[in-house]
């Protein structure tokens, strides 16, 4: 497999899960960009190109987001609700990534627009089913289901 | 004067000195029933009955003396034997030498008289006997009579009270009544049953009941009244007393209501942080254990193969990750049942027989060769939370096939019987049972009966049951002898018929 090209923005504030996501794309042979928001503040700052995210070249507007809905300050859901008005953001692929299996946060962020629910922790193969939705970002000879919620 | 005799109201008999009737008027043969034929010329002992026969030879006797024999009340027996009452009065007839020669005799029935006042006694002892004091006065107010019973109960004699006041027995506060009272009289009014105080004699007051009504001459005048005095003061003493228990009953409940509420609100929000609290801790729990599971599987995935670890340490690392499972085993049923006590359980008729179905099609553990599930169809339908019920019958099943002794199959029944509007549900195994003074810890928090770590188990999956039951507003037990398996019980309402 190829190493892929599209940027991934992960929020997340456990180091631990930072570690296991991307051991997860590794494991998976993806080796995209990965740049890491620590909490809800700080990915509306990535996001709207503020602060110390000003340089967009080394910063870019990522292809699709992981994010994790218990969140110091902003929780995910806020990110989302933020998203949704902001008109080059709104367009980015979120899915949320987080240790709730809850049916009430599952039918909140589906209403809010994420595209795809994930329960921690990422596997390679969860992965994998993820990028069908973002099939420019998917290497040649990967394969994968295209998942529902 | 014949006329007049005969004429007369009074019967009018004449003797001779014998006692021979000598003549008889009309009123004689009226009030006696003997013609003159019949009786002039007999004896007037005729008249008597037998038990006075002593009278007429005493009469006689004064007559003979000369005496005068006035109004002198007796009986007299008719012609057909009844007797009669009668006043007589008896004079000596002399001759015109002022001889004795006869008496006449006078005889007025006084039947009538008599029985008023026979009449008149009784009422008097009526009076005197009765429980109610009876008091008669004048329009001055003045006491005219006064009976045993207001004796007792004012204190006053009769001497004492006659041709007093009535007003002394009136209270000071009260004086304004009185002149009330005569004023109702004199218009001819009757007062029932007012309820007012009087004063004894000694000057305590007396709650009494007091009728009134006007005593009217033969004319329709009112003359005075007569006053019936009901002691009730007992009456008036209880029915103080059953205000005053009503009264601090209604309070003491108010304030136990008002506590009650208090409480329930202070409980519920206790309970609902503590639900809280469960909740946001078993999330943060989540992660470090999720982190230390997560890295002790990654040092056995890279580091296992190329022999940098040795079995020992392995298996060191295996311990690490089955603690983790226990772990978030843990967590995830504290979890399910924080979930379940916050959450709305919305009832609808469940089908059982679906239900059981599904749930043996999804765990392995439930299946041949693992284990046997046998079910006694039709499984009743009841009303419930579909996934709470779900979550109580896996818990049951899961229960039911584990905690069975090493080398046998677990094999399970469940059926449905109807009792009283609900469907009872039963899940009977043939594992190694329950002892009876275990049973009633069952279904408490972190309880595990057995401590033997083949039956491995967190101790939360009964409080689950029970908590998702007394949601859906069921009652769940067990049956076991200790040694024979268990049956595990639930009841809920039966579902409603379908059309």
């Amino acid at each position: 497999m190829s190493p892929i090209k599209c940027d991934l923005l992960l929020v997340e504030d456990d180091e631990n899960d930072v570690y296991f996501m991307k051991r997860a794309m590794a494991k998976a042979g993806l080796q995209p960009p990965i740049h890491v928001a620590i909490n809800g503040q700080d990915v509306v700052d990535y996001l709207s190109g503020t602060g110390r995210y000003a340089d967009r070249a080394a910063f870019p507007l990522p292809r699709c987001i992981f994010l994790d809905l218990k969140l110091p300050f902003l929780s995910g859901f806020q990110v989302l609700e933020w998203m949704r008005i902001q008109p080059k953001v709104k367009e980015i692929t979120v899915f949320v990534l987080t240790s709730s299996p809850e049916d009430s946060d599952r039918k909140r962020a589906r209403e809010l627009g994420a595209k795809a629910y994930l329960v921690k922790p990422p596997t390679a193969q969860m992965l994998l089913d993820m990028l069908q939705h973002l099939p420019e970002c998917l290497p040649k000879d990967a394969t994968g289901a295209v998942p529902a919620f | 004067m014949a006329a007049v005799v005969d004429c007369s109201d009074d019967a009018i008999i004449t003797q001779d000195l014998d006692g021979i009737i000598t003549s008889w008027n009309k009123t004689a043969e009226r009030l006696f029933g003997y013609t003159a034929k019949e009786v002039v010329g007999k004896p007037v002992a005729l008249l008597v009955p037998p038990d006075r026969s002593d009278e007429e030879p005493a009469i006689l006797a004064r007559i003979r003396r000369g005496e005068r024999i006035e109004h002198y009340e007796t009986v007299r027996q008719r012609k057909e034997g009844t007797l009669l009452n009668i006043s007589i009065t008896v004079s000596p007839v002399k001759d015109d030498r002022a001889k004795i020669i006869g008496a006449s005799q006078v005889a007025r029935d006084i039947s009538a008289q008599k029985d008023s006042q026979e009449a008149l006694r009784f009422m008097a002892a009526i009076v005197q006997s009765s429980d109610d004091a009876i008091i008669t006065k004048n329009l001055d107010g003045i006491i005219t009579s006064w009976n045993g019973s207001a004796e007792r109960l004012f204190g006053y004699t009769v001497a004492e009270a006659i041709g007093k006041p009535v007003a002394m027995l009136v209270p000071p506060d009260r004086e304004s009544e009185e002149p009330g009272i005569l004023a109702r009289l004199r218009r001819g009014e009757r007062i029932d049953h007012f309820e007012t105080l009087r004063r004894h004699k000694d000057g305590t007051l007396l709650d009494i009941s007091l009728t009134v009504s006007p005593v009217k001459d033969e004319h329709g005048t009112v003359i005075g009244a007569s006053k019936v005095a009901r002691d009730i003061t007992h009456r008036k003493r209880m029915e103080h007393e059953l205000n005053q228990a009503r009264q601090s009953l209604s309070a003491a409940n108010a304030d136990l209501e008002k506590r009650v509420s208090e409480r329930t609100a202070s409980l519920q929000r206790a309970i609902s942080q503590m639900e809280e609290f469960s909740y946001s801790v078993s999330h943060d729990l989540r992660s470090p254990i999720r982190a230390m599971k997560g890295y002790a599987a990654t040092l056995l995935e890279d580091y296992a193969h190329d022999r940098m670890l040795d079995d020992d340490g392995r298996e060191r690392l295996g311990r690490i990750v089955r603690s983790g499972d226990r772990m978030e085993r843990l967590i995830n049923d504290v979890l399910t049942y924080s979930r379940l006590a916050r959450l709305e359980t919305f009832m609808q008729p469940v089908a059982v027989d679906r239900l059981v179905a599904d749930i043996i099609q999804q765990y392995d553990n439930l299946q041949p060769p693992n284990a046997q599930v046998f079910i006694r169809h039709p499984l009743q339908p009841v009303l419930a939370h579909e996934p709470s019920l779900t979550q109580v019958i896996s818990n049951l099943l899961a229960n039911g096939v584990k905690f069975v002794a090493p080398g046998i199959q677990p094999r399970v029944h469940v059926w449905t019987e109807a009792c009283d509007g609900h469907v009872r549900l039963s899940i009977q195994d043939n594992g190694i049972g329950i002892k009876p003074e275990y049973q009633n810890r069952l279904f408490g928090m972190f309880e595990r009966i057995h401590q033997n770590k083949e039956y491995e188990g967190t101790g939360i999956g009964l409080a689950i049951v029970r908590k998702a039951v007394e949601k859906m507003g069921g009652t769940v037990g067990v049956k076991s002898d200790g040694m024979t398996g268990s049956i595990f019980w639930i009841e809920l309402d039966r579902a409603p018929e379908t059309k």
